[in-house]
């Protein structure tokens, strides 16, 4: 049987921005390998035929003005500034 | 009103055991007269609604309140329904037991001690515990059909870009629908005319597929053909539930639809196709829950990276944070071709092997669930066994044809619901074999 593939929880942690505590990424780490490895089922599907997966058109809208909900939206905003979103340094 | 008041307190009470809602409305509105005059409906939580609480049952939009109606919510309310509330869900609508809500899990109203299904167990048990007269759900990978069966109640996925999605919280927004959730399939048909009504503000929405669902309405199935995959009762299959299914597939044969075997050699690869690309797009899809424009915001931080970090963790459920993990890998430099590319090509092979089926059958006929409901807590720490639950639901969801599940027999007083499958835009065929079987089964529903 192949080797379970490692997922590592830390490195996904920081690329999805959702900080784990210790407690977690053991428990994703243990969990990881037998999901991929049902995942890898997929490997032995034969897709060689050359399937067209792009099968969608854009659909516009005319621009014609409609009412706004701009203050609706300001309205749940947790931190601002007159009509800015506050958001944290960048740096 | 005062009727629907005194009634409405006592739904709050009764809800107590059940926890079919995360939020009551305040005030019950008098709607004008519509298509659903006189009857209560429950939203489920991923749904917006203007003015009233929607939080995805996740700690992240705990006190959210949308500025904007739902398409279908403004559409059940300009037909007369009242709004009695947000119905519990699987937090951002991720699961199939509704276990996974930051506000506790919902019980089978036929079992509490049992599961509702998910992730639309709220909209199901406040139907089958009549604590609703219909619902709102939506179906991602199973998520209406799931807690139909288990609640004996009948729900219905609609065809991809049937139902607008706009109010709707995202989450695998290539394979979702909002639809309906009814004790009948009348109810059921009736909700679905209501909020098929085309929506230009959502791109994905269809013009002119939708039609009188409840005029259509027939029972008239004989010379119907009607294929059923062997693949849709596999290993994990319960004898109860293959042996209530096949009993209804041999008595619509008496009423004269044409049945027929057959095997769909794709199907076996769609339980991982799903889960693929679902978990991808939940990965893209709730990276706006960032805590600057809307929900939990947990305070200053050194930076943008720390704060987004922190946010998330406070807000998302573990369910939530496997899913997305998993899609930001499937999605990775590196991983993207083997697992994202391939599982959409996985997708066209099992969406053309449904199309060259429906070339020679009306329908499609199987069990909505490979079990009965099971027991809360017992698929909890074993996240793949929670994922094959929806073996027989998700292939509709990556073909984007509709499908509905009705309620066909019980085993020890559990309900079974047997699902019925058609071509793109087809409700009206999977409505008149449920219509059929409702006339059938032997048995009615309370």
């Amino acid at each position: 049987m192949a080797d379970k593939k490692i997922i590592d929880a830390k490195k996904y942690s920081e690329l999805s921005k959702i900080e784990l505590s210790t407690q977690e990424m053991e428990i994703l780490n243990e969990q990881f390998p037998d999901i991929l490895e049902y995942f890898d089922l997929l490997s032995q599907a034969d897709t060689s035929e050359n399937i067209d997966t792009q099968t969608l058109s854009n659909v516009f809208r005319d621009d014609i003005p409609a009412d706004s909900i701009a203050d609706k939206i300001l309205d749940v905003v947790p931190e601002k500034k007159d009509r800015f979103v506050k958001g944290p340094r960048m740096m | 009103m005062s009727l629907l008041s005194s009634k409405f307190e006592e739904i709050k009470e009764k809800n107590k055991s059940i926890n079919a809602y995360i939020t009551f409305s305040d005030l019950l509105e008098n709607n004008p007269d519509g298509k659903l005059s006189g009857k209560t409906i429950a939203i489920k939580d991923t749904i917006s609604t203007a003015g009233l609480r929607t939080t995805c049952a996740s700690k992240m939009l705990e006190n959210y309140v949308p500025p904007f109606d739902a398409h279908v919510v403004s559409l059940v309310k300009k037909q007369g329904a009242t709004i009695l509330g947000k119905a519990n869900c699987d937090e951002f609508a991720m699961g199939s037991s509704t276990e996974h809500s930051a506000f506790g899990a919902t019980h089978n109203p036929h079992d509490h001690e049992r599961v509702p299904g998910g992730s639309s167990g709220g909209s199901a048990a406040a139907v089958a515990g009549n604590l609703a007269d219909i619902a709102l759900g939506s179906d991602t990978g199973g998520s209406i059909r799931c807690p139909a069966s288990f609640c004996g109640i009948v729900g219905l996925k609609p065809t991809y870009g049937l139902v607008s999605r706009y109010g709707l919280v995202a989450y695998g927004n290539s394979l979702e629908q909002i639809g309906p959730m009814a004790k009948n399939v009348y109810d059921c048909a009736l909700l679905l005319e209501c909020i098929s009504d085309y929506d230009r503000r959502d791109a994905t929405c269809v013009n002119g597929k939708n039609i009188n669902y409840t005029e259509s309405l027939n029972d008239d199935i004989s010379g119907l053909k009607i294929a059923v995959p062997r693949e849709f009762f596999g290993n994990g299959t319960d004898p109860e539930v293959e042996k209530s299914v096949k009993n209804t597939i041999d008595k619509l044969v008496s009423e004269g639809a044409i049945v027929e075997e057959i095997n769909i050699e794709s199907i076996k690869y769609s339980l991982a196709a799903y889960y693929i690309i679902a978990m991808s797009e939940a990965s893209s899809n709730l990276a706006r829950f960032d805590g600057l424009r809307y929900g939990l915001h947990s305070g200053k931080s050194k930076d943008w990276n720390e704060l987004f970090s922190n946010n998330r963790k406070s807000g998302f459920g573990f369910e939530v944070k496997r899913r997305i993990m998993l899609g930001t890998f499937a999605l990775s430099s590196g991983y993207f071709d083997e697992y994202y590319i391939k599982a959409q090509k996985v997708r066209s092979l099992i969406t053309n092997d449904f199309k060259k089926i429906f070339s020679k059958f009306d329908a499609i006929i199987g069990p909505t669930m490979p079990t009965l409901p099971f027991k809360l807590g017992e698929k909890l720490t074993d996240p793949l066994s929670m994922y094959m639950s929806d073996v027989d639901t998700v292939s509709a969801n990556l073909a984007g044809i509709p499908s509905i599940s009705v309620p066909c027999g019980y085993s020890d007083k559990l309900p079974i619901g047997i699902q019925i499958m058609s071509s793109h835009f087809n409700e009206k065929t999977i409505l008149n074999i449920g219509n059929k079987i409702e006339q059938i089964r032997g048995f009615d529903i309370e």
